[in-house]
């Protein structure tokens, strides 16, 4: 990582194959769209090599590799609104638990729908928190937004996740459609 | 869904499904435009993690003060080429111990005596300080150094001291694409010209120029914070470039958390321009700190 902080492109070659991925995967769980993650990712990657020499401690360097990556998702999201069906075959070894009487296969599905009517901004913040499992008070510094701005959008996004699972959960049309 | 709990793992199980690589295809695209992209040189505005300060946006004194003391001086070099930002330089040379600072915890904190012409920071205008061991110099370029105060950076409570030689003021930091403020460079300006030069920035607060001296060298004091309110749409997004230095590096900051205070001076003919900035933590809990530093410099 020195070494492409010093301007080598051969050392961050291979820095990017492993990077590509993890932000990649961070990308796609943000902007729930393969096509769109994989621009944000390269934008980012782009972006890394560009401000890398800006970087003042590489003990950090995960923490602004994903602050550059979620700047990226933003500029995708607001590109186009073009949402793939994402779907998505689930392997018949995955687990099929149960999450309070409801199958996680339906979680998925509902969570999935509802998580697209969530900003970007939103669903930045639950992947940051749920599956990088970062604190609150990191996630803010990584931002550059306030705590309190952190918590409420993981409040309202997880409100919203909780009212498609909820709906999901009555014996409605809806559900069972 | 009963608990807070259920959704939480409910969660975590539908985000541990997803697509894990990047397709070759776009990573070999990203590696072929670095090819043909030239890195940014160490700035001042190197990153700094920090909690956006709503402060900056309404006006109070906040989590995420950033406040810039700067101190930094142009036309570097005197001849020669420029060094393009050398890399981790010759370690301080410790001179007479001066008096040690306490930790938060009451135990006594080392100080340093360093001089800039120790490290390889080549400024016109080589001046030292007294800083306590437990900070770090990062960023060292011709034109600007760090320090920071590594025992609070791990937790993101960054503060610290940046100096560099300022150049060019852009003309609108949300959206410096547009160019600089002036044709000829701020370096050749007055502390005062600079000062009046700042207020032409759109959508900043700029505090009144008050006089100060360091080392018996008097300049002005600004203190400015951003007001701009859709940080997104700037030209870098969430991000306000205020300056470029020499050798290329700039000033940049969040632009919804901009709180400043930046110290220019005018030292053996030069513009100096000090940078002491503190985030997620109000300056005023950090200026202690930081004021010792500042009052140890000596210009040579």
């Amino acid at each position: 990582m020195e070494q492409a902080q010093r301007g080598d492109r051969e050392a961050f070659g291979l820095l990017a194959v492993p990077l590509g991925d993890q932000l990649f995967r961070v990308a796609h769980r943000i902007l729930r769209d393969a096509d769109l993650a994989a621009d944000a990712t390269q934008q980012a990657l782009v972006s890394i090599w560009r401000d890398l020499p800006q970087l003042r401690d590489s003990a950090r360097f995960d923490a602004w590799s994903y602050r550059l990556l979620v700047r990226a998702c933003y500029a995708e999201g607001r590109k186009e609104r073009r949402w793939a069906p994402s779907l998505r075959l689930l392997s018949t070894d995955e687990p099929i638990g149960t999450v309070d009487g409801t199958s996680l296969v339906i979680d998925r599905d509902q969570l999935e729908r509802a998580a697209r009517r969530l900003s970007v901004d939103h669903r930045a913040v639950v992947v940051l928190h749920y599956y990088l499992d970062l604190p609150l008070a990191e996630i803010s510094a990584l931002l550059g937004v306030p705590i309190g701005t952190i918590r409420s959008r993981l409040r309202y996004a997880m409100r919203g996740l909780r009212a498609a699972l909820d709906a999901d959960s009555r014996p409605t049309r809806e559900a069972i459609r | 869904m009963s608990s807070e709990h259920d959704l939480e793992r409910a969660v975590r199980t539908w985000l541990s499904d997803g697509l894990e690589s990047l397709p070759d295809r776009y990573l070999d695209a990203a590696l072929d435009e670095v090819l043909t992209t030239n890195q940014r040189r160490r700035g001042a505005s190197a990153w700094r993690p920090s909690e956006m300060n709503s402060f900056a946006r309404y006006g109070l004194a906040a989590a995420a003060a950033l406040v810039v003391a700067i101190l930094g001086w142009t036309i570097l070099f005197n001849s020669g080429p420029r060094v393009a930002a050398p890399g981790p330089t010759a370690s301080p040379t410790p001179t007479a111990s001066p008096t040690p600072v306490l930790s938060p915890s009451g135990t006594p904190i080392p100080v340093v005596h360093e001089s800039t012409s120790t490290f390889g920071a080549k400024f016109s205008v080589p001046f030292s300080y007294d800083v306590p061991t437990t900070w770090t110099r990062t960023g060292v370029s011709t034109a600007n150094f760090n320090l920071i105060d590594e025992t609070v950076a791990t937790s993101f409570g960054y503060y610290g001291i940046s100096a560099y030689s300022l150049v060019h003021l852009y003309k609108d930091p949300c959206k410096w694409k547009s160019g600089f403020l002036n044709p000829g460079p701020e370096s050749q300006m007055t502390p005062d010209q600079v000062a009046t030069e700042m207020k032409k920035w759109p959508g900043f607060t700029m505090g009144a120029p008050t006089p100060v001296t360091v080392d018996g060298y008097s300049g002005v004091r600004v203190d400015f914070h951003s007001n701009v309110a859709d940080t997104t749409s700037c030209d870098t997004s969430a991000q306000a470039r205020l300056m470029e230095a020499d050798a290329g590096d700039f000033d940049e900051f969040y632009a919804a958390q901009v709180q400043s205070r930046w110290i220019l001076l005018e030292v053996k003919g030069h513009l100096v321009l000090l940078e002491v900035w503190s985030s997620n933590t109000p300056l005023s809990d950090r200026l202690p700190a930081l004021q010792r530093v500042l009052d140890s410099i000596k210009f040579n």
